[in-house]
């Protein structure tokens, strides 16, 4: 029941979010940032926290860019390292699928900060053990390159990965491209 | 909204130096290695109630080698390093066998468990193998029987049965690091469910992977560590050169660079270890790798034999040595 609950939420998140794909400025989105993952542990640990890398790709399928905002829903993938090894542990490396909508508001032609936030499912590398999150992402976008029909941004992600056992903070660098398929302008 | 940019990368930045300016902990203690290995070929008045397993001795003998000289190439001294054989072996069943003490029987184990436990230090690393019969469902361990005659007790309340909560309870109180190796049926029973993630080699939804986020549970750092020869499922034994082993211990043997006509580990860091670390999920991911048997079904793997090994989840792998 409780499933079936959360497919209808799915369900809604991508009906809602693509009704104002239909009425103008649609676009697909693609990014890929790689991240210093910092994971502050809730239990006692033998350090405060322990360092992996992190490499997050999106794919936006269903965004909407007005004048000086954007929206988009999209898949998310992340990939995590094993921590460095440290003393008699080290925290398991994961893969991550998820969803996540992603808002960002120009504050001139070329910068805007953008906002994300959803949830996704991880599993651990070597073992057969799954578990879920949440995690929130915000930061600056910078316009690189723009043409009718794509933009390519440069951006600065901070994260937050949310997991029951550990909060993670992630600094890294990225590209985002966004392809829309009819020319701006048109309808 | 400017102090926010500034002060997440200056709080990451500060965080990020751990690992190098804390002191990291060196295990000096003493390594403590119980190997247990039963045959089961000495029912009494010619019973055969249990199926032999000729394997389980050379399980043990050949283990408990390989984990002392591997702990020896990390670093620990000889004298630092403490090995007890429990087996049962041949067809013998008197009172003078049982009553020895490397008789593998459960009052001998309980006495060594509470043995180790009343002198372990924080800083030791012990180390349990168990190579003997599972019990179908309930994944019960069966140690060696202690009857000189009739047929071999293996009810719920036999005292040569070992349930999880028997296990856990002599083991936890020892002290420092613990690692419990069981070559056994069923043996998944004795993994403990992670308080923060789920296994999907069981049946495990969505559902319930976010009703755990959301659970009271809360995840400790393992000092205790299960590893496993099979989750749900029958174990086996293979012809291995002039001896027989279990599948999944003839694996781990492989993982620490056993040669079995030597009877010494390989030169150099173990098969198994990553960038100079055997850790116990490297030694899984050697496993489930190289294992003479396939790890799960799959189309190519129709009519064999399937064996799953588990260990104990969560957030955190444990560092057995490091060279």
């Amino acid at each position: 029941m409780k499933g079936k609950r959360l497919y209808l939420i799915v369900l809604l998140i991508l009906v809602t979010a693509g009704l104002p794909a239909a009425s103008g400025e649609q676009y697909y989105a693609a990014s890929s940032s790689l991240s210093y993952y910092l994971g502050i542990p809730h239990f006692e640990d033998e350090i405060p926290a322990r360092s992996s890398l992190a490499v997050s790709t999106t794919v936006g399928f269903l965004g909407y860019q007005g004048s000086n905002w954007e929206t988009v829903l999209q898949a998310h993938i992340y990939s995590v390292s094993d921590s460095l090894p440290f003393g008699n542990y080290r925290a398991r490396g994961f893969n991550s699928l998820g969803l996540s909508i992603l808002a960002s508001w120009s504050l001139s032609d070329r910068f805007s900060l953008f906002i994300q936030g959803g949830s996704e499912v991880n599993f651990y590398k070597q073992i057969e053990e799954v578990f879920a999150s949440f995690s929130f992402k915000l930061g600056p976008q910078f316009l690189i390159a723009e043409e009718p029909t794509y933009q390519m941004h440069l951006i600065v992600p901070l994260s937050v990965h949310l997991r029951k056992e550990i909060t993670a903070l992630q600094a890294g660098i990225g590209i985002r491209y966004l392809l829309f398929p009819f020319k701006r302008g048109d309808t | 909204m400017r102090r926010v940019f500034l002060l997440l990368p200056i709080l990451i930045l500060l965080m990020a130096s751990c690992e190098l300016y804390y002191e990291e902990p060196v295990q000096t203690g003493t390594v403590h290695i119980v190997s247990i290995g039963i045959t089961y070929e000495n029912e009494p008045d010619g019973h055969d109630y249990l199926g032999d397993l000729p394997g389980t001795v050379f399980d043990a003998r050949e283990l408990s080698d390989a984990l002392s000289q591997q702990a020896m190439r990390a670093g620990w001294d000889s004298t630092d390093i403490e090995v007890t054989l429990l087996l049962q072996e041949g067809t013998d069943h008197t009172q003078k066998t049982f009553d020895d003490l490397g008789y593998a029987s459960r009052n001998h184990l309980e006495n060594t468990l509470a043995t180790i436990a009343g002198v372990a230090t924080a800083d030791d690393l012990t180390i349990i193998t168990y190579s003997g019969h599972g019990i179908e469902g309930t994944g019960e361990l069966l140690m060696a029987h202690t009857q000189t005659s009739g047929p071999v007790d293996i009810s719920e309340d036999s005292p040569i049965v070992v349930t999880p909560e028997w296990l856990h309870a002599r083991i936890s109180p020892i002290k420092g690091k613990k690692l419990l190796i069981l070559d056994s049926c069923y043996s998944g029973v004795f993994v403990p469910e992670s308080p923060s993630s789920s296994s999907w080699v069981y049946d495990n939804g969505i559902d319930d992977w976010y009703g755990k986020y959301f659970s009271d549970e809360e995840y400790q750092i393992p000092s205790f560590v299960v590893f496993t020869a099979s989750a749900d499922s029958d174990s086996y034994e293979i012809q291995f050169g002039d001896h027989n082993h279990g599948v999944f211990t003839s694996a781990l043997l492989a993982a620490l660079g056993w040669n079995h006509t030597t009877k010494k580990i390989a030169n150099g860091a173990p098969p198994a270890a990553q960038n100079e670390l055997l850790s116990i999920d490297s030694l899984y991911k050697y496993i489930k790798k190289h294992q003479a048997f396939p790890v799960r079904w799959s189309l190519f793997t129709i009519g064999e034999n399937v064996q799953h090994p588990m260990i104990t989840g969560g957030a955190m792998d444990m560092v057995l040595f490091s060279y």
